[in-house]
């Protein structure tokens, strides 16, 4: 659904995108992750045609976003990162707005209009002001605007960032609705939890790269090593030779009655670990294989490229 | 079309609803009202206060005279409120990033800019209008020599909205260059009042959209073909402002 080939931007002597490359295929969710100034938005408003790009070749849902930019704009919604609304005009009156633009009949229109502040939690307040809507508010009135013309492809730039977690957690939840919708949905935060929640595939850019990119599962068995969290009955703290000899643990740590053990290759780990236990001495309360967060991948690939 | 029917309905939404034609007609129609009552009022002031100066100008106003006062009143103070309320018109879209949904949704540029150079062209042209009838009527009670035909005012007045036409596209096209409204303002003041200045020049002054200024007071406007030379040409620099106003607008990066 999305091309990007070989992306360059620059502002002034500034080169933000240095060389962008990627795929992303039909229905799929993409989170786009990058610290503050990466270039996050700046790639979103080159997909969304609003801004130039210096060169590269984007192709969305087949069309080429230089030569067929009218027939893209008909099949994408926007969410900027912080979307502006007249605050003088109600909700529902903004919707309408965007749907003379778009030149929509106005008979689909009203029942479109109904239907979106259904899907984003505003039918009461579609009648106030705009300007006195929370941020909140205002970024749920943007995800509906975005879906307007029945998008195919959804670009939304950081929807959560801003909010409170009641109002992430609301944004969140309507991004999962789209998913069954079969949208193709280009996201970027810097929330990795949301990203966990939601996203299929995730790319890290960092210093104008795609440093990078695999689907969620994937990158979590790659970077993070895996961590056995063991409670024993009694204290454990002597118990360390007996692991110590296995090449494929990284170290141990042990406080009382519990374990953490740190090791290097999961496969083996999830055959073995268990077997040594059964062997101790010591009987076992639980036994318990650490999550990891993406947070710490997220750390360690930036780190490690600076 | 669709851009500028949208957006026509909303200058007008946003026109009401943040005052601004209230302050259009504040700007012009107020010193249709004033205007004669200072006038009349002021002789008698003057009387109780200076002792020994020569007012006797201010004893024969009449209707002409009165008049005059008016449009001057258009030319000084309208010109200002009118460059004060429009020149945050397009820097708000693009400052405010108010444009950034809309251009996503495939807004069209022109149909933006015409809009809102229709909508504020329809008010302030009847607005000058409407000025201009209460202030025939009320001159012409207050003082009732020297009367003047109205047919004569309204053909002033027709000069004057024309003019004021080409003020709006200058206003505009000046916000579509510089990223703050009130410099656009300050500018299109300073160049609106320099023009009676440079009128001077003789080669120069029929094509200066304030030669319009110039025939609408002396009261006896023929069109003849000097001055409907001038009117084109007053309405080409609207088109070609216009259309450079759209073509900057489209080379601003907005996000
Ligand atoms: N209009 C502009 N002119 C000059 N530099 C710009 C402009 N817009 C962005 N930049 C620069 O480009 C870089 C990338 O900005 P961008 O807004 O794309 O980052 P981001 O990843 O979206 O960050 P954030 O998480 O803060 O939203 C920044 O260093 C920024 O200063
Ligand atoms: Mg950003």
């Amino acid at each position: 659904m999305i091309d990007v080939k070989n992306l360059k931007k620059s502002y002034k002597d500034q080169e933000v995108l240095k060389d962008i490359n990627f795929k992303i295929s039909k229905g799929e969710i993409y989170g786009f992750l990058g610290q503050n100034g990466a270039g996050k938005s700046t790639t979103m408003n080159i997909l969304t045609g609003l801004i130039k790009y210096n060169s590269g070749d984007i192709t969305i849902a087949g069309f080429d976003m230089k030569k067929e930019y009218k027939k893209i704009i008909n099949i994408i919604g926007y969410l900027p990162e912080n979307p502006k609304f007249y605050p003088y005009m109600t909700g529902r009156e903004y919707l309408k707005f965007i749907c003379e633009i778009k030149g929509l009949d106005k008979l689909e229109t009203s029942k479109k209009i109904d239907k979106l502040l259904e899907l984003v939690k505003l039918n009461k307040a579609s009648k106030r002001k705009i300007g006195g809507y929370s941020r909140g508010m205002r970024q749920r009135l943007g995800i509906a605007v975005s879906l307007i013309n029945d998008p195919k492809i959804l670009f939304l730039d950081e929807p959560s960032s801003a909010l409170d977690p009641e109002g992430r957690k609301d944004v969140v939840k309507i991004i999962e609705s789209l998913k069954s919708l079969k949208i193709t949905i280009f996201l970027s935060t810097h929330i990795l939890s949301d990203v966990e929640r939601i996203c299929d595939r995730i790319g890290i850019l960092n210093e104008g790269n795609i440093v990078l990119e695999d689907s969620l599962e994937r990158l979590k068995n790659k970077y993070i090593l895996p961590v056995y969290d063991i409670e024993f009955s009694n204290n454990c703290e002597d118990l360390n030779n007996n692991f110590n000899k296995y090449d494929w643990i990284e170290k141990i740590k042990t406080n009382n009655k519990k374990m953490s053990i740190y090791v290097k290759n999961r496969f083996k780990a999830d055959r073995k670990l268990l077997n040594i236990i059964s062997n101790i001495e010591n009987t076992v309360l639980s036994y318990k294989i650490r999550k990891s967060k993406l947070e710490e991948i997220f750390l360690q690939v930036v780190n490690n490229n600076e | 079309m669709s851009s500028f029917k949208a957006y026509f309905k909303k200058e007008i939404t946003e026109g009401i609803r943040n005052y601004k034609f209230l302050i259009l007609a504040i700007g012009i129609i107020l010193f249709a009202i004033l205007d004669p009552i200072m006038l009349k009022l002021l002789p008698e002031i003057l009387k109780g206060q200076t002792q020994g100066v020569d007012i006797s100008q201010f004893m024969n106003i009449n209707h002409r005279f009165s008049i005059t006062k008016y449009m001057n009143d258009i030319y000084n103070i309208a010109n200002i409120v009118i460059a004060l309320t429009l020149m945050g018109v397009i820097t708000d879209e693009i400052k405010d990033k108010n444009i950034v949904i809309p251009l996503t949704k495939g807004l069209n540029l022109e149909g933006l800019v015409i809009a809102k150079t229709l909508v504020y062209s329809l008010i302030i042209t009847s607005f000058t209008f409407v000025g201009f009838i209460i202030n025939y009527y009320y001159s012409q009670i207050l003082f009732p020599e020297n009367l003047v035909s109205i047919s004569s005012v309204m053909k002033s007045c027709l000069l004057y909205s024309i003019y004021l036409l080409f003020v709006i596209s200058l206003i505009y096209l000046l916000s579509s260059i510089f990223k703050r409204g009130i410099v656009a303002a300050l500018l299109s003041i300073l160049i609106i009042f320099t023009m009676p200045l440079i009128i001077n020049i003789k080669i120069l002054s029929n094509y200066l959209p304030f030669y319009l200024i110039k025939q609408a007071n002396n009261f006896n406007v023929i069109f003849d073909s000097t001055l409907t030379i001038s009117i084109l040409w007053t309405l080409t620099y609207i088109v070609i402002i216009t259309v450079i106003t759209i073509d900057r607008l489209k080379r601003i990066e907005i996000n």
